[in-house]
């Protein structure tokens, strides 16, 4: 069993974040990019990580899949995939570790925010298909192609037979993510990590290739963890929401309580930034200061000097603020609700 | 906001050749924008609104003569007199940016990064000789006052400064020369929120404050509704409907405006949106289709959609849409 203290904890997790920790150790000195990480992903649920640029949510992500690469270094914690075979502890395998390069992309899959660059411009889409079934699946060639043939139909690439020859380029922005999706999807993953999947696409096909994802984890009951800075995207396709502000984790409820009843000083301020949510033309919200420079390391609440709400003399000192449960199912790191948990 | 234009695009059209071989033979044309028409008053924000691919960035750039257009008017109106933009000579046109502006969607490409910020806010001011080396610094420390930073930071270069911080720099470039009009094509959307947010505060303030005209290109109908007036719908190189913004969200009256808003995430997971789902991608404005660009994709699209090309009309006032059903069709608008 995975240890309780994760928030979102379910009895049937496919995988399990406990107390990662990613540092970039640089010339100026060590970027603290994830410090102290808990999240479970529920089998078959969608796990949305919100957060804004410099939060972490991507190198949490990349850290899954062990793709951190030097100066960036795992420190602590450990991530465990729950396989039918049984629990497999990614952190612990060898960089080289066969078994890592069959996790990826059979086991978990991931789908990045711009598929131009993810994609390479030297392959047909159909070749570059092709390379993830043979690697992980025991197909002959014909089988194999008539196989990502159905993927990209069911991925809604109109055409299929037509885009399997043809370049990355020769494609639209939402054709290369559907195309990026059915990539992921080929050999029918248990995870797909989807870093931004829709933010370089224009809201229509957005709308278009979030109700994709929802319809197929409907079909293969993959679990889905999503990473945004788009609450939008969250409203559209979270159940659990997780947000992140400086490498941990300050809030996490299911994605109703966190729209509508937020508790942690930074979700309901980045809620109260977003036009819509007021009078049109009247001054918008904004959260004094800015994100701190990643090296500086912060007594305290990550969020202190930049929280309306802060307590002096307590916010600023000390270890940050504990995750905990406030309601059932709802938990926040802030001090403002000490005293208050379920 | 007044009743009297300071810009009129009349039949606007940018188009682009396709060339082949070695000779560069000319093939085709993207008509990547159509023949556009709008005015925009004085002292209004006009929203330009439209997926990527539809020419609304054109139309900004060919307004401004960074392009120049293939046809149409683009009529500046200073003072008492008019000027067509689209046909001025060198000399004149040199003349008349100072009176417009543009920022631009990426702050990270947008600014120099071998000049200083104080190189990149008097470099307007250089080219139109404006003030002693002296006061053009008086005025850079002001401008940076102006857009929320500070006066120290202008020997400092773009590397040093968060996106939001560089979309400021940006901002003080644009009005180094007090222009009347700015043409701001997606200058929000690379920011975070909170940052957008401190964004949109400072354009309605410095509005407000120096009474300056806004063309507002974006895509994201949220932040347009916060901040513009009217709105002009752009699809494959035609305006297709324009309205003040509240009528255009709570009674659109083309299809494809009512699409947009419905692919507009609501914060409401109870209410997920399912039914209106625009189906395809916008089309290749290098092969439009026929009649109405739109009918390919739209649900309500009958034979005449798809043989003549609808005009614009207008169906009440100050509310114009180009669509053959738009008396019979009861469109669902956003609240």
């Amino acid at each position: 069993m995975p240890p309780t203290r994760i928030p979102g904890n379910y009895m049937d997790n496919i995988l399990t974040i406990d107390n990662l920790h990613t540092h970039f150790t640089l010339d100026d000195g060590v970027v603290r990019a994830v410090q102290g990480l808990h999240l479970a992903i529920p089998r078959g649920g969608t796990v949305c990580l919100v957060g804004e640029s410099g939060c972490g949510k991507s190198v949490a992500a990349l850290s899954v899949l062990r793709l951190i690469s030097p100066p960036g270094k795992i420190v602590e914690g450990k991530v465990t995939l729950f396989r039918s075979e049984g629990p497999l502890e990614l952190t612990a395998l060898k960089e080289s570790a066969n078994e890592l390069r069959k996790v990826r992309g059979k086991d978990i899959a991931m789908v990045f925010q711009e598929p131009m660059t993810s994609f390479s411009p030297v392959y047909t889409i159909g070749n570059q298909l092709l390379e993830a079934v043979r690697l992980h699946l025991p197909m002959r060639h014909r089988e194999a192609k008539a196989h990502v043939l159905r993927v990209m139909e069911r991925a809604e690439i109109p055409d299929a037979a037509r885009r399997f020859d043809q370049y990355p380029h020769e494609l639209s922005g939402g054709l290369r993510q559907r195309a990026m999706i059915a990539m992921a999807l080929v050999c029918h993953p248990s995870l797909l990590i989807a870093d931004e999947p829709t933010t370089a696409l224009d809201v229509t096909i957005q709308a278009q290739v979030l109700a994709l994802l929802r319809d197929l984890q409907q079909e293969t009951g993959m679990s889905i963890l999503l990473i945004t800075h788009d609450f939008g995207v969250v409203a559209e396709i979270a159940q659990q929401v997780a947000v992140m502000y400086l490498g941990v984790i300050v809030e996490q409820a299911e994605v109703g309580p966190i729209l509508k009843s937020p508790l942690h000083p930074y979700t309901k301020a980045l809620l109260q930034a977003i036009p819509g949510n007021v009078q049109r033309k009247s001054e918008l919200k904004v959260i004094p200061g800015m994100v701190p420079d990643p090296f500086t390391q912060l007594a305290g609440c990550p969020f202190h000097p930049r929280c309306e709400a802060r307590i002096v003399g307590r916010c600023d000192r000390g270890e940050p603020p504990a995750l905990l449960a406030i309601e059932s199912g709802h938990w926040t790191a802030c001090h403002l609700y000490a005293g208050k948990t379920a | 906001m007044s009743n009297e234009p300071i810009l009129q695009v009349r039949e606007l059209t940018k188009y682009f050749p396709i060339t082949r071989g070695m000779l560069n033979r000319v093939v085709g044309q993207v008509r990547a924008v159509d023949g556009v028409d709008f005015d925009l008053m004085r002292g209004e924000c006009l929203g330009l609104v439209g997926e990527s691919g539809s020419g609304k960035t054109t139309v900004g750039r060919t307004i401004l003569r960074a392009m120049a257009p293939t046809g149409g008017k683009v009529l500046f109106h200073d003072g008492t007199t008019a000027v067509d933009l689209a046909t001025a000579d060198h000399h004149a046109l040199y003349g008349l940016r100072r009176n417009m502006q543009m920022i631009f969607q990426d702050p990270y490409s947008s600014l120099n990064p071998r000049m200083t910020v104080r190189e990149i806010i008097a470099e307007p001011l250089e080219v139109h000789r404006i003030g002693s080396r002296r006061e053009r610094d008086k005025r850079v420390r002001q401008l940076l006052n102006q857009v929320g930073l500070q006066g120290q930071h202008e020997n400092w270069y773009p590397h040093a400064f968060s996106g939001g911080q560089r979309q400021r720099i940006g901002i003080a470039r644009a009005l180094a020369l007090e222009p009347k009009l700015i043409i701001a094509d997606e200058p929000v959307s690379a920011l975070d929120i909170s940052v957008q947010a401190q964004v949109l505060n400072l354009l309605q303030e410095l509005q407000g404050r120096l009474g300056l005209t806004y063309l507002f290109i974006a895509h994201d109908l949220g932040v347009v509704r916060h901040i513009a007036d009217r709105v002009p719908v752009i699809y494959l190189g035609r305006v297709v409907e324009l309205a003040p913004v509240d009528d255009l969200f709570a009674t659109p009256a083309h299809p494809y405006t009512e699409a947009l808003l419905a692919a507009m995430p609501v914060l409401d997971p109870a209410r997920r949106s399912h039914s209106l789902r625009l189906k395809g991608e916008v089309a290749d404005p290098a092969h439009p289709p026929t009649g109405c660009a739109f009918h390919p994709r739209c649900r309500y699209a009958q034979d005449i959609c798809k043989e003549n090309l609808p005009e614009i009309a207008e169906i009440t006032a100050g509310h114009q849409v180009r669509c053959h059903r738009a008396a019979e069709l009861q469109l669902q608008g956003r609240k």
